[in-house]
């Protein structure tokens, strides 16, 4: 166990935690934009920053992807961690102004003006790569550091449509909405940052409804070795 | 509405503020969808909770479900109770007695403690501006005392205050219309969810929550007890109430409505109402006559739809 003060609240934590699991198992809420629970962190965003104060010195990190340390002092709203988290959120906010997550964080604190860098739907999160490597296991998405946008260095995301599944988990961990799914006619399109692809969809044996897409259902087939039968109907006809 | 169906629910928190170990019937929907909607909150929430279902069978002393701050409150009162809270916060933090942070405050209330005897309490804290989040789990009816008729019972349903015989076809007024009632308060959001959609109804938890000012959210909730339906039912009912036009999902957003969910071609009424047996004394001929009506408000809500956001527009 770690000894360590979050906003002067004495506390206990195990080994190998992060600050901000660390703070969310006493109660205590640090915002976050690129961060979720059940990925790795990116750590790109920088809305979680905290100030750490260790053996008197004072510096500012990322609590979702900084281990806990014995003898810590951490403070999530001291004058610093606000100033530098509200810089985090005028970048994000700068770039795109429309996302409401964005805009949820830049109306909690108060930014309405934006810097001068380039707006771009995708703000280079890396939660779309994240979930498709580590949990839909496929790897279709690149994350490179993509040149330095005036002053921040920002994450490209590329997609390879070879070995996607169209199984739309990037469009749901995407802050923005810059992937998206759509299903129209017999198609899903997937539209991300650089690229649109079509996928065809599988038809109910029963209803006549389209209901995934067939290179998902080949690969559930193949994941699960069922025969071909147990994937004929829709999820209401099942 | 997005079809995220393999994946992404392993990307849902793992964290359960409704506790596992409760004493919901077995197939309940309505435990379901307030344990969907507890993932959606976050630590800094309070919740309150009228009695109902959902307060009994999360909090059998000297036992609670919860695992977040939770205050049981009368039948009528939850809305007030929640104003009372959130009046609390704002002094508190004024006098600088507690830390300056976002504390959510979320009522929740059976369709009986909402849209019957919890009306003017709700509205009341609507229209006074309270900054909180209000939810009702629409089972239909009374069902914690026994299946009793709501004002949100649908018409020809059977219950135990309105039973279905040779002189009366069950409930015998349409269901009350709770969502326009509240957008009427011009609120900045309201919205419908149903626990067969999870996602959607997560994210509009999310999206009320950091709604500032007051929300409310109508979910319709499968009571299998109640509804004299099979336990295994919940997810499949909820999805043919949304695919039939009996309960269409969707959000209004300062005034302006949105569908969540179109139907190009709504389901039979009858596949919806054939595996309950609160419906069973229906013949064909009610059944359509039920089911043109729901036809012609699903057409009446696709206008204001449309109307809406094209004075949005303009
Ligand atoms: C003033 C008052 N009248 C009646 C009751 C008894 N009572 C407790 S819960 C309940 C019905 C709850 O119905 P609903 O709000 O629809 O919730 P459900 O149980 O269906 O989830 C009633 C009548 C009460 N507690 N207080
Ligand atoms: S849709 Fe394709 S790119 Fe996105 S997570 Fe699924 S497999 Fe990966
Ligand atoms: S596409 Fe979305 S999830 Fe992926 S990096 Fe960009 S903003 Fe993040
Ligand atoms: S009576 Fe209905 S709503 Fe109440 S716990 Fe049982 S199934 Fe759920
Ligand atoms: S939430 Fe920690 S860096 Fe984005
Ligand atoms: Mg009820």
């Amino acid at each position: 166990m770690v000894k360590l003060t979050i906003d002067g609240k004495a506390i206990e934590s195990k080994e190998g935690k992060t600050i901000i699991q660390a703070a969310s198992d006493n109660n205590i809420v640090i915002p976050t934009l690129c961060y979720n629970e059940e990925l790795t962190p990116t750590g790109s965003c920088r809305v979680c920053v905290v100030e750490v104060i260790a053996d008197g010195v004072s510096t500012l990190v990322s609590s979702c992807d900084t281990p806990v340390k014995e003898g810590i002092e951490v403070y999530t709203n001291s004058e610093n961690a606000i100033k530098a988290r509200k810089y985090a959120i005028q970048m994000l906010y700068s770039q795109n102004s429309e996302a409401p997550a964005i805009r949820a964080l830049a109306g909690k604190y108060n930014i309405t003006e934006k810097l001068p860098v380039e707006e771009s739907e995708c703000i280079g999160c890396g939660r779309c790569y994240k979930v498709c490597s580590e949990v839909v296991e496929r790897k279709c998405i690149d994350m490179s550091v993509g040149g330095l946008s005036n002053m921040n260095e920002k994450l490209s995301v590329k997609w390879n449509f070879d070995n996607c599944i169209a199984c739309g988990a990037c469009a749901y961990v995407c802050p923005t909405h810059a992937v998206s799914i759509h299903d129209e006619d017999g198609v899903r399109t997937m539209i991300t940052p650089n690229a649109k692809h079509e996928f065809s969809m599988k038809k109910c044996s029963d209803c006549g409804k389209y209901y995934a897409p067939n290179v998902q259902i080949e690969w559930m087939k193949e994941k699960t070795g069922l025969s071909d039968d147990k994937f004929d109907r829709c999820m209401d006809c099942r | 509405m997005e079809d995220y169906n393999i994946f992404a629910s392993r990307v849902v928190t793992k964290n359960e503020p409704l506790a596992p170990g409760h004493r919901a019937c077995i197939g309940c929907g309505e435990v379901l969808a307030m344990r969907l909607a507890a993932k959606a909150f976050n630590k800094n929430t309070i919740v309150v909770n009228a009695t109902g279902c959902m307060e009994i069978i999360a909090s059998q002393v000297p036992y609670n479900s919860w695992r977040l701050p939770w205050i049981h409150t009368l039948f009528e009162n939850a809305a007030a109770v929640a104003s009372g809270i959130e009046s609390a916060i704002k002094v508190l933090s004024r006098k600088n007695r507690i830390p300056e942070e976002e504390i959510h405050v979320v009522a929740l209330g059976g369709d009986g403690a909402t849209v019957d005897i919890g009306i003017q309490a709700l509205s009341g804290a609507f229209e006074r501006g309270h900054n909180i989040t209000y939810i009702c789990f629409d089972n239909e009816a009374y069902m914690n005392t026994g299946i009793q008729r709501s004002s949100a019972t649908p018409f020809g349903a059977s219950t135990t205050t309105s039973p279905a015989g040779k002189k009366s076809i069950g409930q015998s007024t349409w269901k009350k219309d709770t969502p326009s009632i509240m957008v009427a308060h011009n609120i900045p959001y309201v919205a419908t969810a149903c626990p067969s959609y999870p996602f959607d109804l997560m994210e509009k938890i999310e999206k009320a929550l950091s709604t500032n000012g007051p929300s409310y959210i109508h979910i319709f909730s499968v009571c299998p007890t109640g509804w004299r339906t099979k336990s295994d039912l919940a997810i499949r009912l909820g999805r043919l109430a949304v695919e039939t036009g009996v309960f269409p999902l969707y959000e209004v957003e300062n005034g302006v409505y949105k569908m969540n969910k179109i139907e190009t071609e709504l389901k039979p009424l009858s596949l919806y109402t054939k595996p309950q047996g609160r419906f069973k004394h229906l013949n064909d001929d009610q059944l359509s006559a039920i089911e043109a009506r729901i036809h012609s408000e699903y057409e009446a809500l696709k206008e204001k739809c449309e109307l809406t956001q094209v004075r949005e527009d303009m």
